[in-house]
């Protein structure tokens, strides 16, 4: 993605003229955004503005777009290796600034380092991202505006009463926005909005002794895995092969896999190497806050709230992590 | 290529339901291409016993005697046993007599007068009597597991599936999770690698592939307390296919706490430990009985 230095200048666009951007979009690929199925809001594909639900942020994220639950990375045959040659062209449309945090949180790891992620970049090169912007938290659960997100999509729409103030934030969307022939619409800008839940530090390596209050949480929870699949930037996988019954065929195949299990850490030997419950919850948390910045300089999670909303006995770490700041003040 | 598998299949007390699931195996004329299906009397007429096979396949649960006989049998003829469908591996249906008094129960099928020489026992999956080299899950067994393994032990791979609970496949799915509508799902409590046929048709998982090795129960139960779900319903839902394992497991996690968090402890975690806990005890034929 070619981006381009944030500015506030748009164009704008009525919500009566969607169509007009919709139909702009599909030349780049089938349009995937937030619909709502009565119970849940979830990204699948959609044709028309009038089924898209834009009020909360969808249950599942988007990752499987870019980063499909099961990725076969070859296919055998007894004579040859064949792999995936091609991708999908997607829009997605409606993402909110946490989700486009995660895209280009997976980009640190799958693209902007060597080898990067063959298959993460053929889907990935087909996207376009279209971003919805936030004028407050979308539910109790949000708080993007403790992570530090920056601007990070081809375009973006602020919401406007009966008009959207449309802006490009890389070249491909300023080139789509180009045929709209749109009328500038002056500068606008928009802060994070900020709910009832806030980080008070990032800075939680000190904590790596509290393991009283660590427990806490730890205590609650069901090992189910729950957190890491929501999460839009949880990208651990677990390879396998597959293959047919009278063996002629197979495929070596990726598929998410989730810290929170014991067998993630299982190696040869029968060593687990987060044994425990406090270890396994500690991880997800120090992988999302202390790890992954110590090697890529941004923060991993991008505050969307999922691992907490998805949570099945809603464990609060962003309450945890506070209670450990209280304490040393 | 090396000989094929000796393979056998056989049931002791069951429904049949799993061996059945055999024959219904989409995949059947391929597996049968590539192994040599020695004995399988529900499914074939000439079937060759009391000789060496490399896997039995073995449906259903020790009732009486007659089945663990069978079933000593059945494991000294091969060298893995694989134990198929919740009645094999969890005791399933006929062990929630485990949990009843036997002589109630007998009374309730028996006459008064053939109740003198009645000995009932209590039903149990077959890991406690003989060493099981493999588990295929589910009630009935899960036909996409049962493939996994076939296609695994005829790589010459030794068959593994990771512990994670029904949830994992479930949000792969992106069924949307049942407890968030309040409805009592067992999914963080039970072993996952099924199709999660339940959550997927509205109806929550109640259990039928036994316990997942690694569940919180004290968590999971104060989470369905809080969510105000009759613990009868949570009592019923895990004695139906395995109670004497999740019994078993809740028992460990007792015992595994320190006195202060005794006390406090969530009362549903004592569901089950009415039971005395020497009558779970894994059994050999002589302290196994009833009482
Ligand atoms: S860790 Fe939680 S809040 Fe952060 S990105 Fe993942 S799901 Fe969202
Ligand atoms: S290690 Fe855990 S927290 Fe980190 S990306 Fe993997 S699953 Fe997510
Ligand atoms: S969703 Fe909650 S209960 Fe489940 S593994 Fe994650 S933190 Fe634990
Ligand atoms: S519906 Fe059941 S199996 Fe699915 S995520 Fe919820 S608890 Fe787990
Ligand atoms: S969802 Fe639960 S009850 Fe249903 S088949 Fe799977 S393990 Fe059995």
């Amino acid at each position: 993605m070619n981006r381009l230095q944030h500015s506030s200048d748009g164009l704008a666009l009525g919500k009566d003229q969607m169509h007009r951007l919709l139909d702009a979009l599909k030349e780049y690929g089938e349009l995937i955004g937030p619909v709502h199925d009565g119970q849940w809001l979830r990204m699948q594909t959609f044709s028309k503005y009038e089924e898209l639900c834009l009020k909360g942020i969808s249950w599942f994220t988007s990752k499987e777009y870019f980063f499909p639950q099961r990725q076969v990375l070859f296919q055998f045959d007894g004579h040859s290796l064949t792999r995936q040659e091609e991708f999908p062209k997607r829009v997605l449309f409606g993402l909110r600034l946490c989700d486009l945090n995660a895209i280009a949180v997976n980009d640190k790891l799958f693209l902007e380092q060597e080898p990067q992620h063959r298959e993460y970049k053929g889907y990935r090169e087909g996207l376009t991202l279209v971003g919805l912007w936030c004028d407050e938290v979308q539910d109790k659960y949000c708080f993007c505006s403790s992570m530090e997100l920056e601007h990070f999509y081809d375009i973006c729409l602020y919401d406007r009463g009966d008009y959207y103030h449309i802006k490009a934030g890389s070249e491909k969307g300023q080139e789509i926005l180009e045929k709209l022939q749109l009328l500038p619409n002056g500068p606008y800008e928009k802060e994070f909005p900020t709910g009832e839940m806030k980080l008070s530090t990032k800075d939680i390596a000190k904590f790596f002794d509290k393991n009283q209050v660590w427990q806490k949480g730890a205590k609650e929870c069901l090992s189910c895995g729950d957190c890491t699949t929501l999460c839009p930037t949880c990208m651990c996988f677990d390879v396998q092969d597959e293959v047919e019954v009278d063996l002629t065929k197979g495929f070596r195949i990726q598929k998410w896999d989730s810290c929170m299990y014991k067998d993630f850490t299982l190696v040869a030997g029968g060593h687990v190497y987060r044994n425990t419950r406090l270890n396994r919850f500690k991880h997800r948390i120090y992988h999302k806050l202390v790890y992954f910045p110590q090697k890529f300089e941004r923060y991993m999670c991008t505050g969307c709230g999922r691992c907490i909303r998805g949570c099945p006995t809603k464990i609060d770490w962003i309450g945890l992590v506070n209670e450990m700041e209280g304490e040393t003040q | 290529m090396s000989e094929k598998l000796k393979v056998g299949i056989f049931g002791i007390t069951g429904c049949m339901g799993c061996q059945l699931n055999i024959l219904y195996q989409k995949e059947l004329l391929q597996i049968l291409d590539a192994i040599d299906l020695r004995a399988f009397p529900v499914g074939k007429e000439v079937n060759l016993e009391n000789e060496e096979f490399d896997i039995i396949f073995l449906e259903g649960v020790v009732v009486n005697r007659r089945d663990l006989e069978d079933l000593q049998r059945y494991r000294k003829m091969t060298k893995k046993l694989v134990a198929i469908g919740a009645c094999a591996t969890d005791g399933c249906v006929p062990a929630i007599k485990n949990f009843m008094n036997n002589k109630n129960v007998e009374r309730s099928v028996y006459k008064e007068s053939e109740l003198e020489s009645m000995h009932s026992l209590d039903p149990r999956p077959i890991d406690d009597f003989v060493k099981v080299d493999h588990y295929i899950y589910g009630c009935p067994m899960d036909k996409m597991e049962f493939l996994q393994f076939m296609k695994q032990t005829l790589l010459g791979k030794e068959f593994k599936v990771a512990a994670k609970p029904i949830c994992y496949e479930c949000n792969l799915r992106e069924r949307g999770c049942l407890l968030e509508q309040g409805i009592e799902c067992m999914g963080p409590v039970t072993f996952g690698n099924c199709s999660v046929m339940c959550p997927l048709k509205n109806y929550p998982c109640v259990g039928c592939r036994g316990p997942y090795p690694d569940a919180n129960f004290e968590a999971y139960f104060s989470m369905l307390e809080d969510k105000g779900v009759d613990k009868e319903t949570i009592a019923r839902h895990m004695n139906r296919f395995a109670g004497v394992k999740f019994a078993r497991l809740i028992q460990k996690e007792k015992e595994g706490k320190g006195e202060e968090e005794k006390e406090d402890e969530n009362s549903c975690m004592d569901l089950f430990c009415h039971v005395a806990k020497d009558r779970l005890k894994k059994g050999d034929a002589s302290c196994w009985g009833g009482n």
